[in-house]
């Protein structure tokens, strides 16, 4: 008996290796879904959700030796997808009812934190798919072949979505136009992708 | 240009901190994740178990079986093994495949001459024949030996008719109707012709024509019609009182001519068979001699059978017998007669059931005949079941028919015995649970449905309120 739960029980993997791979790798999952959703208990609901989705497949995703990647992707695709499929989508928290908030004029400190909250107000404004590929691009550092495989879309689609991500970006907030894309090109105001 | 994007977007991804989820999250997502393994593995198995099923529902009525040894002429049409009262009972359809055979099924609360003509497909499915719903005081319907023609008293306009099943043409006979009219309908314009009532129409071998017992004209006089599928129609007076039995070729008719006798001071009946011309010559064959009497209460126009090679003559009599402990049997007394020299070669008894209060059963009970050998229905507690030489064991059925139909007539086509059987999960079982396997299939189904839909429910609940 003991010899077919151990075996059986290596087969579904242990709960252990799957709380190990929480507590290293929670966080950083958890930081790219606050990008995805703006909100901390979104963040977290999303994150569980993937981490559920992995514990189910977690003996298969551990053999292939890589849960990340597969937590990333899952992470992802349920930002694009699975949350559209909600009968009551989460609302995107954004800090004003409209335009941008107040800039503050004193002190980098304060600058920083205003260029925090009109980031995060200008993702909020993005679709699921332009932030998706905007947080792949810009804050994960992937290329856009990388990109594509991670969304399962064409590489195409991920030049139109970025380009449409970052001009509706500029577009909602003008101030943010001071910052560089930091992949040797800048994007117009009309959202057409130029160089520097 | 001061900072990049990426260098911002670091920035806000950091005001997460640096606290990852607690364990008891992680602990969490793994149960929830165990459940979903199960319930998906669970889920897996229903679908491999249904497409089992399914597949052996689908395929297995596919399926040949040759329980019997073919008729001259190759193979016939095939046979259904099961017999089930269909959900929902419609008319006849238009066209379709040769059928099976036709049946006859009493309605609940009724005489058992109240009730429904069948059309037997080749697979047991069931529709309704349009013509007269009696037994016994309609016209009698008939199909041909290769089930693609069938003849009876159209239900609408009280006339008869020849339809093909196949391409679903049909032949009018507007001067033959039913010699007892259901209903009072067409009592106003009797017909020329009237087919007789209990008294089975034969199709010909090579199923062009079909031979009706009729009266002609106000007197009733008694002739036989012969009706083409090309709509012809041809008289064929009758001299004598003559029961039909069958086709000796197809331009030749055999007939019975019963004689009222007596033997140990009750009444009995002497029998001489005749082959009748199409043009009503008459031709008569030696005798029937019986080893013991045919009893006149016992012998109907439904008694005779003739053999697909035309050399035996049985007949199937319905009787009561008295048993040493007592009790009387019902039953199916069969006479085999070779018709060239009028001698017996078959004495066959079939009980039926104790109760000699049960009306006999053998004027729904036609003998079917593949080649050399014979098949009997029999009607039994669990229905209407069709053995050979009337074993009506369930594991040697042929047949089997469920009881809700209450058939009390089976008559396959000709050909029928000597095609593939259709068979089925169920094969030859008369349990009651294999009658309604398909309502507990469709019961069950709904039941796992509402009970995933509670489950989801429930647990989306309790995410909710967790």
């Amino acid at each position: 008996m003991h010899r077919v739960a151990d075996v059986k029980r290596g087969m579904e993997g242990t709960v252990e290796d799957f709380e190990r791979f929480v507590q290293t790798r929670s966080v950083g999952l958890l930081r790219t879904a606050f990008l995805l959703t703006g909100d901390r208990h979104l963040a977290e609901d999303l994150v569980q959700d993937c981490l559920t989705r992995l514990a189910q497949h977690w003996a298969s995703v551990q053999r292939q030796g890589n849960p990340e990647a597969y937590a990333r992707r899952a992470l992802y695709h349920r930002a694009v997808d699975g949350w559209r499929a909600r009968r009551s989508r989460p609302t995107l928290l954004t800090s004003t009812d409209g335009g941008p908030p107040h800039r503050a004029d004193s002190g980098d400190q304060f600058a920083e934190s205003d260029q925090r909250l009109l980031l995060r107000d200008a993702l909020a404004r993005l679709t699921p798919k332009q932030r998706a590929v905007v947080v792949l691009r810009f804050y994960e550092d992937r290329t856009e072949t990388e990109t594509a495989a991670i969304l399962g879309w064409s590489v195409s689609t991920v030049k139109t979505s970025t380009r449409g991500a970052l001009a509706r970006l500029r577009s909602s907030s003008p101030e943010l136009a001071d910052l560089g894309v930091g992949t040797g090109f800048g994007v117009a105001a009309d959202g057409k992708v130029v160089a520097p | 240009m001061s900072r990049t994007l990426a260098e911002a977007l670091d920035d806000l991804a950091e005001q997460v901190g640096t606290t990852g989820l607690s364990g008891d999250l992680a602990s969490a997502a793994w149960q929830r994740g165990r459940r979903r393994r199960w319930r998906a593995r669970a889920a897996r198995t229903a679908a491999v178990a249904a497409v089992v099923v399914a597949a052996a529902v689908l395929a297995l009525p596919g399926s040949s079986v040759q329980r019997m040894p073919p008729a001259d002429g190759g193979r016939g049409v095939g046979y259904p093994e099961r017999i089930a009262k269909p959900w929902r009972l419609g008319d006849l359809p238009r066209n379709g495949e040769p059928l099976a055979g036709l049946a006859f099924g009493a309605t609940e609360g009724h005489g058992p001459s109240d009730g429904t003509w069948y059309a037997v497909a080749q697979d047991g499915d069931l529709a309704r024949l349009p013509t007269t719903p009696d037994l016994l005081d309609a016209a009698v319907p008939a199909i041909s030996a290769d089930g693609r023609q069938v003849a009876y008293v159209d239900r609408d306009t009280q006339r008869y008719v020849i339809r093909d099943v196949v391409s679903g043409s049909v032949t009018r006979f507007p001067t033959v109707g039913s010699a007892q009219v259901y209903g009072g309908a067409a009592e106003s314009s009797p017909a020329p012709y009237r087919a007789e009532v209990q008294s089975p129409a034969y199709f010909a071998p090579d199923g062009r024509h079909v031979a009706v017992r009729a009266l002609a004209g106000a007197a009733g006089a008694p002739l036989l019609l012969v009706l083409g599928v090309d709509g012809s129609l041809r008289e064929v007076p009758l001299a004598e009182d003559l029961n039909l039995a069958g086709w000796l070729g197809d331009s030749e008719l055999l007939a019975l001519e019963p004689r009222a006798s007596d033997a140990e001071g009750r009444p009995t009946v002497d029998l001489t068979p005749v082959a009748v011309g199409l043009t009503g010559q008459i031709r008569r064959l030696p005798g029937l001699r019986s080893d013991t009497p045919v009893w006149r209460s016992t012998y109907t126009r439904w008694s005779p059978s003739l053999s697909p090679d035309h050399r035996t003559l049985t007949l199937v009599l319905g009787v009561s017998r008295d048993y040493p402990d007592g009790q009387g049997r019902t039953g199916i007394e069969l006479l085999g007669f070779d018709l060239e020299s009028g001698a017996q070669t078959l004495d066959g008894w079939s009980a039926v059931g104790v109760d000699t209060d049960s009306p006999p059963l053998y004027s729904g009970t036609p003998l079917e005949w593949r080649a050399d050998t014979w098949a009997l229905p029999r009607l039994e507690a669990e229905g209407l079941r069709l053995g050979p030489e009337g074993d009506a064991a369930p594991s040697r059925a042929l047949v089997v028919t469920d009881p809700r139909l209450r058939l009390t007539r089976l008559d396959l086509a000709d050909d029928a015995l000597s095609g593939p059987a259709h068979t089925s999960l169920w094969g030859t079982s008369v349990s009651a649970l294999s009658w309604r396997g398909a309502e507990l299939l469709v019961l069950g189904g709904a039941a796992a449905v509402a009970l995933a839909w509670w489950t989801r429910r429930r647990l989306r609940t309790r995410g909710e309120a967790g």
